[in-house]
């Protein structure tokens, strides 16, 4: 509820102060981003920024996007411009952005300053971010309002469902991005989905945000859930039964195997507007009882 | 003897094959300056580099030619050439053509010390200054000696120990960087997108970056021409004709690595091009090293730059990593010359 | 003008290879080394030339210890003619026999008119001439032992020491190489040779050094120091040494 009102009180404070060009703000690298006047030209490079941008109503500002942006489908018509490690720089530059919005770890956005273009770099590293990479986002390109209104609305929606599952026993979960095996920590943006989704990860925060696991590790842990987001490379509940001591973990006793679509990992894995549909997908997973 | 003119007993240094390759790295630079994803005709390339050099660029195709292609054509260029003369050095110092900065665990270490820089020294700016290239120059030597260190055996250095030092080396070098990378989670973009080992974010600071070690080490390299075909006849007779053989061998070893440091820190590794250039240059020249250095650096410079405009071109618009390139075609290529040169 | 050893030692890891030894050689004298395999003899032009650093006691060439020497003023007195099977094989005839000027142009300039002159002229005097742009590869081992004996004397040395030149020549090869070191020494050049054939040795020096164990066992005219008890000892060999009517040897033949 509180974070509601946050939300109002930002929607209000926005709405009184639109934005206003020129317009300089500070990114993710520390670099000054200024904008003389409302982006008309968008480069995303950034597959939850593409989403954003849109999310905001702004999908036809939208010149050109990387490789892995495919939502919403639309975006899909636009050139594709390699991504953040090996961009195709000439194919940006030829399409005349008044704005890139890139990763900060890459080179890319040093490179974008030196050609004169504008930049601005930076994800969202955790679930609050999110929030805040939407009114970042919101004001450097002219839809402030729409910002706080997408805030304000997931919000809601979070609330709604946090209620929902309230109160649920939190299943132990494991997660599983490819077959090595590689998971994720508490402290990765999906860890924190899997906890505001009601389940309690097997990785603790010691092991860091993207560890290798000892499949010993996983067999004691019985997690009585597990995630496949490595479903699209051909693991299953069978391919994992298979493996050496795995059949007797209760989640692959019970059934509880869930492999994940393409488009439902890339919805858990953005830091973008569609993280209700991903918390919404996951608190179902884990509590198919509370949620229908 | 019919033949008394003066010049009875030409060196081997030949003007016209040089001449040579020089107008063919010109003709491939322009070809690469003037192919790309986004198309521009030949007239407008032109035009775009006139504008460069007048420091006067005007629109879109102009920044895409001289801020973005012809520095990448030029980097590729001096990347190649810097490997293809680092591995001729080796391959000369020790006797061997299968002596590669890649083999012997080299190019390894410099981007080992790379990865370390990035990660201990984050404030370094990425890439774009000299600091990269010295702190991958310090570990790329630590390499090329603990190599030596543990190939070295009764007063010598058996080839097969160290090809074998050095490839075990590199791999510990390269777990080493796999390790610091996996534990500075931060960071681990950073690493990853210099490892790839790719120009696609070529610049002319990159290019001017690397350009006074190329410099040096060419020039040094040409001034050691002649010490380096004293060495072909073995260290006793090179000494014999009053080569200060250990000497010339360390310090030759420390411009061969500084060579391989300058092209690994801003490209990451790109295998095989220091042992295929030399042996090619070799087949086709001889070899005398004042004929082998001029023209491996240009063969070195055309062969990478044909090889990025392909990792750029085959699947454009996507890239494919130039270091597949190399080793498609180096892989088989060492293959055939450890079946012609006995260990 | 001569060429010294003095008290000459040299260890390696504590191993003594060659002891203590002292003798000389000079301008217009073909000196020969004799001793069994292992005896230390190439040890000795190693250390002639700086190749080795001896343990103990010095050499000196005329009058100047080659210690205090760098090793380019060193090479414009003394050559060495190694072993041919080293040698570089895609390399061509005259490349080889121009690295023979290097002790006179340093590393960092390249040849002028005099240089190709006297190499022109060496190769001349040993008839390697005409395939002087063929590759070592393609050359025989009389060929390949001129062409490293051409690179020696490109160096202009006073001093030529060679080692086992005759090992891989044919009979004829190694009278002819013997006979050109001969008027050579007539022109002034000292030599010392480490020679395997008791006979050739001793028809060719003018003295001899001999060497067991790294010990010297004996020095002097060849007449003087070659007999069949000296052979039977340092070679464990018996021999028969056949005396010409000038009291020179002319053949040493086993005793089988």
């Amino acid at each position: 509820m509180k974070s509601f009102v946050i939300s109002l009180v930002l929607l209000v404070f926005t709405i009184a102060f639109a934005s206003d060009y020129p317009l300089t703000m500070i990114d993710d690298l520390g670099h000054e981003v200024v904008l003389n006047a409302a982006p008309l030209r968008i480069v995303s490079m950034i597959p939850s920024t593409t989403e954003t941008v849109c999310a905001l109503n702004a999908c036809d500002l939208l010149v050109g996007r990387d490789q892995y942006s495919n939502y919403p489908l639309e975006v899909n018509e636009l050139p594709e411009l390699g991504n953040g490690f090996v961009p195709n720089l000439e194919a940006i530059v030829a399409l005349e952005p008044d704005l890139v919005i890139v990763d900060e770890s890459t080179d890319l956005a040093n490179q974008l300053i030196e050609l004169g273009i504008p930049v601005y770099a930076g994800t969202a590293q955790s679930f609050e971010e999110v929030f805040e990479k939407f009114s970042d986002i919101g004001k450097l390109i002219n839809r402030e309002k729409e910002a706080a209104f997408l805030s304000l609305k997931l919000r809601t929606d979070l609330v709604n469902i946090h209620k929902l599952i309230a109160g649920a026993e939190a299943p132990t979960v494991f997660y599983e991005l490819d077959s090595t095996p590689y998971s994720v920590g508490p402290e990765s943006f999906i860890g924190e989905i899997i906890s505001l989704a009601g389940a309690s990860n097997i990785v603790t925060a010691d092991l860091g945000a993207f560890p290798k696991l000892d499949p010993e590790f996983i067999v004691a842990s019985n997690p009585e859930v597990i995630l496949l987001a490595d479903a699209a490379y051909g693991e299953t509940a069978e391919s994992l039964a298979a493996r050496a001591g795995w059949s007797d973990i209760s989640a692959i006793v019970a059934n509880k195997v869930f492999e994940l679509s393409q488009d439902q990992v890339d919805t858990i894995n953005r830091p973008g507007p569609r993280i209700v549909d991903a918390l919404f997908l996951l608190a179902q997973i884990f509590h198919p009882d509370m949620i229908d | 003897m019919s033949d008394s003119k003066p010049k009875l007993l030409a060196t081997n240094l030949r003007i016209m094959p040089i001449v040579g390759f020089s107008l063919g790295l010109v003709l491939v630079l322009v070809i690469a300056t003037g192919i790309g994803s986004v198309a521009i005709a030949p007239a407008q390339v032109l035009k775009a580099v006139w504008h460069g050099l007048l420091q006067n660029l005007d629109g879109v195709n102009d920044t895409i030619i001289w801020k973005i292609r012809l520095p990448r054509a030029l980097l590729a260029a001096l990347v190649g050439s810097l490997l293809s003369i680092s591995g001729l050095a080796y391959q000369g110092i020790f006797r061997n053509p299968l002596a590669d900065p890649y083999l012997l665990g080299v190019a390894s270490g410099a981007s080992f010390g790379a990865a370390f820089a990035i990660v201990v020294l984050p404030s370094l700016p990425i890439i774009s200054s000299l600091g990269l290239p010295i702190i991958s120059f310090i570990f790329a030597l630590l390499a090329v000696f603990l190599v030596l260190l543990f190939a070295y055996s009764n007063n010598r250095i058996p080839i097969i120990n160290l090809i074998l030092a050095g490839v075990v080396l590199g791999s510990s070098f390269s777990a080493l960087t796999s390790f610091i990378m996996i534990s500075a989670k931060d960071r681990t973009a950073n690493i990853l997108s210099w490892l790839l080992g790719s120009f696609a974010l070529a610049s002319w600071a990159k290019f001017l970056s690397v350009l006074p070690f190329y410099i040096i080490a060419l020039s040094l390299l040409l001034l050691s021409a002649r010490a380096l075909n004293l060495l072909q006849l073995g260290e006793e007779e090179a000494m014999q004709l009053g080569l200060p053989v250990t000497k010339f061998k360390y310090a030759l070893i420390i411009v061969a690595t500084l060579a391989t440091a300058a092209a690994v820190s801003v490209s990451g590794i790109i295998g095989f091009v220091g042992l295929m250039v030399p042996h090619a240059a070799r087949l086709a020249f001889g070899p005398d090293h004042r004929m082998l250095i001029p023209i491996s650096a240009l063969m070195g410079a055309i062969f990478l730059v044909l090889a990025d405009l392909l990792a750029r071109t085959i699947i454009s618009p996507e890239e494919i990593p130039i270091g597949i390139i190399t080793a498609l075609v180096g892989g088989p290529f060492f293959l055939y010359l450890l079946k012609r040169v006995s260990l | 003008m001569s060429m010294l050893a003095n008290h000459l030692s040299f260890a390696y890891k504590d191993e003594p290879i060659v002891s203590n030894l002292d003798f000389k050689f000079s301008s217009g004298e073909i000196v020969g080394i004799i001793g069994p395999n292992g005896a230390g003899k190439s040890t000795i032009i190693k250390l002639l030339s700086k190749v080795l650093e001896p343990s103990f006691g010095f050499i000196s060439v005329d009058g100047i210890k080659i210690s205090n020497m760098s090793r380019l003023d060193l090479a414009k007195k003394i050559a060495v003619v190694s072993q041919i099977s080293d040698l570089p094989e895609s390399f061509r005839v005259e490349d080889i026999v121009l690295m023979g000027r290097t002790p006179h142009l340093g590393f960092l300039s390249s040849e002028k008119e005099e240089d190709f002159k006297i190499v022109k002229a060496v190769m001349q005097k040993l008839d390697i001439l005409k395939f002087k742009t063929r590759q070592i590869a393609s050359l025989s081992g009389g060929e390949r032992q001129r062409v490293v004996l051409a690179r020696a004397l490109a160096q202009e040395p006073k001093y030529l020491l060679l080692d086992e030149p005759t090992n891989h020549l044919d009979l004829n090869y190694s009278i002819e190489l013997l006979r050109f070191l001969k008027r050579e020494v007539t022109n002034g050049l000292a030599v010392l040779i480490i020679m395997h054939d008791l006979s050739l040795a001793s028809q060719i020096c003018d003295r001899i050094i001999v060497i067991e164990d790294g010990q010297l066992v004996g020095q002097g005219k060849t007449e003087e120091v070659i007999s069949e008890l000296l052979i039977k000892n340092v070679f464990r060999t018996d021999v028969k040494i056949i005396w010409d009517e000038n009291n020179k040897i002319s053949a040493i033949v086993p005793n089988i």
